[in-house]
């Protein structure tokens, strides 16, 4: 049973263990040079705490390389999904032979229980270690640019929660679709749908939220626009090294966000001779004015009457939750995998009916 | 050891056709006593025909005491047919042709006497014999 | 003895169309039973509801006592080939025989060895590369090396040519004749199947028109010919199955237990094809609904 499973998924099988193995030639071959580099320049800086600006050892080459090998990790459990899981049953229902497999001495459900596990454990490990090999690679690039979770779904173990959880979309996709080529397009499309559902939806919930409140001087992006409601101030969020900044918002100093016709009024007060009071409002209107013809001192001047009175809230995920988010997420969509895989094995008992 | 052939289009049954080639076999020497019939499973293999037809025919042929099936070794033949008698063959044959001459001479072709022949046969021979009058 | 196959009041629709109607026959076991009937009559169905690739939508089916591919004792029980003896392009005959053995509890190696040798199979071939006698050889093997209790072949040697159809069949029987197997084979050439059936069913439209041993079968009928007359006068006992009639003459197909006294009769041969196809045809010719009972001839 198992070796026969291995049999019909030989030709997956070598693809992806071709490019595991050349994956971990690179992780094995670079890894320990950037370790070195990071070591010796950035760790040291960082000890003496005397790092100039963004202090950056490493190479474009290294930069592409590892952005190419983490787009493998992000990729690799959808292939698995689509050309692993879609055609386990699919295949056999297009060509006829599931008359063959299903007419053996071993029950359906019993058949595919045996084939999930073992497609299920292959791709799990291999998905592990893939992730594993650039994760740990990865790590002194990753410490440098202090934005971790900006990769967050390409690193250590959520890629094995997605791997196992495209194998089982796509095994009853497959049972549904019955063909093989539909059901591998329908697989993808549900798989990135349930992704980004879970992304933009689930994640920033998984964990706990903190707050903090930032200055708007020194403030980075800040400038005045005028937008059809009215004056208004654009400014990006700060960056928090290693945090996920989830939204940044002007509130005043009891809390409360700034509504836009209350900032429209403020800038008309206390910043009158900024260009953006004489400009027409209304739709069509210029955006964006620079310090105009008042010059650099009139702005920081509004700056300041600004930031007296108001401030940025910061709604971010700290460094410390980083694990714990990866651990749930990873759990979130196992256990979807196994809801999955226990629906197909209930559910090929009546296919075809 | 005999060699069964199988003629399909004869309208004869398949284990009639065995039981009529292993009497003749017999009554021509070319089975003797002692020697051994076929396996079923030989003759399927070679005629791809039922296994229970060549029982059957072999369960008749034991009916009639011309051979033996013995338990985990084969089916032999224990009896031989006479020949038959050859006067008796010279005196048919002359009524016959007499027959002949007197059927032709009223005015009957060959297919005439064709057709009166296989109906006698079939009259005198068929297995059951409350057939059509 | 438990019969091979039983099924009463089976019936299966896909949608709004029917391929079996209210199915009702017992082969007795022991048998090799044919399943003969026109393309679209039912008979892959049927089979696929015996091997449990499908379930019925009304009625039950029993193969060897049981319900179909109830667990993976049952399935160990019955070997089957389907239409067009699917197979695994990309796997060798070597790898079809492990997974075999793989997949079966009774599996027999050495006889599954012996049968692909003796066929002169090369072992090593995909088995998309293998002729069609060769592919149903090979499913063949694969059905008999579990060691079944019933073989369940659907039209296995429709699409093969003369030789690999006697070849096929000799190796079908040979199994029979050494291990005792039953057999139920579909095919919708009943030339196929005279030889080496002797049980028969015969399926028009999804329904069972005819079923019995095929002695029985022979002995209850009979080609009769004679002067014309109207066969609404013929003894209670006789059922009229396909007559004809020219101006002087009338030809008749009776099916009845008792002898025919009537001196005006002429008997003619009738062989098993002739049968076959009169029933077909009357299976054909028949208006539908609740008449269509009436064609249910069971000749115990």
């Amino acid at each position: 049973m198992i070796r026969f499973a291995w049999l019909q998924a030989r030709s997956q099988t070598a693809v992806v263990g071709a490019g595991l193995a050349v994956v971990a030639i690179l992780a094995a071959i670079t890894g320990p040079h950037l370790g070195h580099l990071y070591a010796t320049t950035v760790a040291e800086c960082r000890l003496q705490q005397n790092c100039v600006g963004g202090i950056n050892p490493f190479s474009n080459a290294d930069y592409n390389l590892y952005g190419i090998l983490g787009m493998l990790v992000l990729v690799l459990p959808g292939i698995v999904g689509v050309f692993w899981g879609a055609p386990l049953v699919s295949r056999e229902l297009e060509s006829g032979t599931y008359r063959l497999a299903w007419t053996q001495g071993v029950g359906r459900r019993r058949w595919l229980a045996s084939r999930l596990a073992v497609v299920g454990l292959a791709s799990v490990a291999a998905t592990g270690a893939m992730s594993l090999a650039v994760s740990w690679a990865a790590r002194s690039i990753d410490l440098t640019k202090a934005d971790q979770f900006r990769y967050f779904d390409q690193r250590d173990v959520v890629p094995v929660g997605y791997a196992a959880f495209g194998l089982a979309l796509g095994v009853v996709i497959g049972l549904l679709v019955r063909r093989v080529l539909p059901a591998l397009a329908t697989t993808l499309v549900a798989f990135v749908l349930s992704r980004y559902a879970v992304e933009r939806g689930l994640r920033p919930h998984l964990v706990g939220v903190s707050h903090s409140a930032s200055s708007l001087r020194g403030a980075s992006g800040l400038g005045f626009a005028l937008q059809p409601g009215g004056a208004s101030v654009s400014l990006d969020a700060p960056h928090i090294p290693n945090a996920y900044v989830l939204s940044a918002q002007l509130v005043d100093k009891a809390g409360h966000p700034v509504s836009g016709p209350a900032l429209h009024r403020f800038l008309l007060q206390n910043c009158p001779s900024m260009a953006i009071s004489q400009a027409p409002l209304g739709p069509g209107a210029a955006n964006t004015a620079t310090p105009g013809p008042a010059g650099p001192a009139v702005f920081n001047a509004c700056v300041d009457r600004l930031s007296s009175v108001y401030h940025q809230s910061v709604t971010y995920i700290g460094p410390s939750r980083y694990w714990t988010m990866q651990w749930k997420e990873m759990c979130l969509f196992l256990v979807g995998a196994v809801v999955l895989a226990a629906v197909g094995v209930w559910m090929i008992k009546r296919t075809p009916s | 050891m005999i060699e069964f052939q199988l003629d399909g289009t004869s309208g004869v049954a398949t284990y009639l056709q065995l039981v009529h080639q292993v009497r003749q076999a017999i009554r021509l020497g070319m089975l003797r006593a002692g020697d051994q019939l076929p396996t079923a499973q030989q003759v399927v293999a070679a005629l791809a025909i039922n296994p229970n037809t060549v029982l059957k025919a072999y369960r008749d042929l034991e009916r009639e005491g011309l051979v033996r099936a013995r338990p985990g070794r084969g089916t032999f033949v224990i009896a031989t047919l006479p020949p038959t008698d050859p006067k008796a063959q010279a005196r048919f044959l002359a009524s016959m042709v007499k027959w002949l001459a007197d059927a032709r001479a009223a005015g009957l072709d060959p297919d005439d006497i064709e057709a009166i022949y296989r109906t006698a046969v079939r009259k005198t021979f068929s297995e059951g014999s409350e057939g059509v009058a | 003895m438990t019969p091979l196959l039983e099924a009463e009041g089976l019936s299966k629709h896909y949608g709004r169309r029917r391929a079996l109607s209210e199915c009702t026959v017992s082969i007795p076991a022991g048998r090799v039973a044919g399943l003969v009937g026109p393309n679209g009559a039912g008979k892959t169905t049927l089979l696929q509801l015996a091997v449990g690739l499908r379930a019925p939508s009304a009625g039950w089916i029993r193969v060897l006592g049981r319900r179909p591919a109830e667990d993976a004792a049952q399935l160990g029980r019955v070997g089957f080939v389907a239409q067009e003896t699917p197979v695994y392009p990309n796997l060798t005959v070597d790898q079809h025989l492990a997974m075999g053995a793989g997949l079966n509890a009774g599996w027999e190696a050495a006889l599954a060895r012996s049968r692909i040798e003796g066929l002169g199979l090369d072992p090593g071939q995909k088995a998309g590369s293998l002729s069609g006698g060769q592919r149903a050889q090979l499913a063949l093997a694969l059905a008999v090396s579990k060691r079944p209790e019933l073989l369940v072949l659907d039209e296995p040697v429709a699409s093969l040519d003369p030789l690999a159809r006697r070849e096929f069949l000799q190796g079908l029987m040979e199994t029979v004749a050494e291990h005792q197997t039953g057999v139920v084979v579909s095919s919708h050439l009943i030339s196929d199947l005279e030889r080496v059936c002797d049980y028969l069913v015969v399926l028009v439209d999804s329904q069972v028109v005819l079923a019995g041993d095929v002695a029985d079968l022979l002995a209850g009928h009979h080609m009769l010919t004679g002067p014309r007359r109207d066969t609404s006068r013929l003894p209670a006992d006789q059922t009229v199955i396909e007559e004809s009639h020219t101006e002087r003459q009338s030809t008749v197909l009776v099916r009845t237990r008792g002898p025919i006294l009537d001196p005006g009769w002429t008997a003619k041969p009738l062989s098993l094809e002739d049968l076959v196809l009169a029933y077909m045809r009357k299976g054909r010719g028949r208006p539908g609904g609740s008449t269509s009972r009436a064609g249910l001839e069971v000749v115990a």
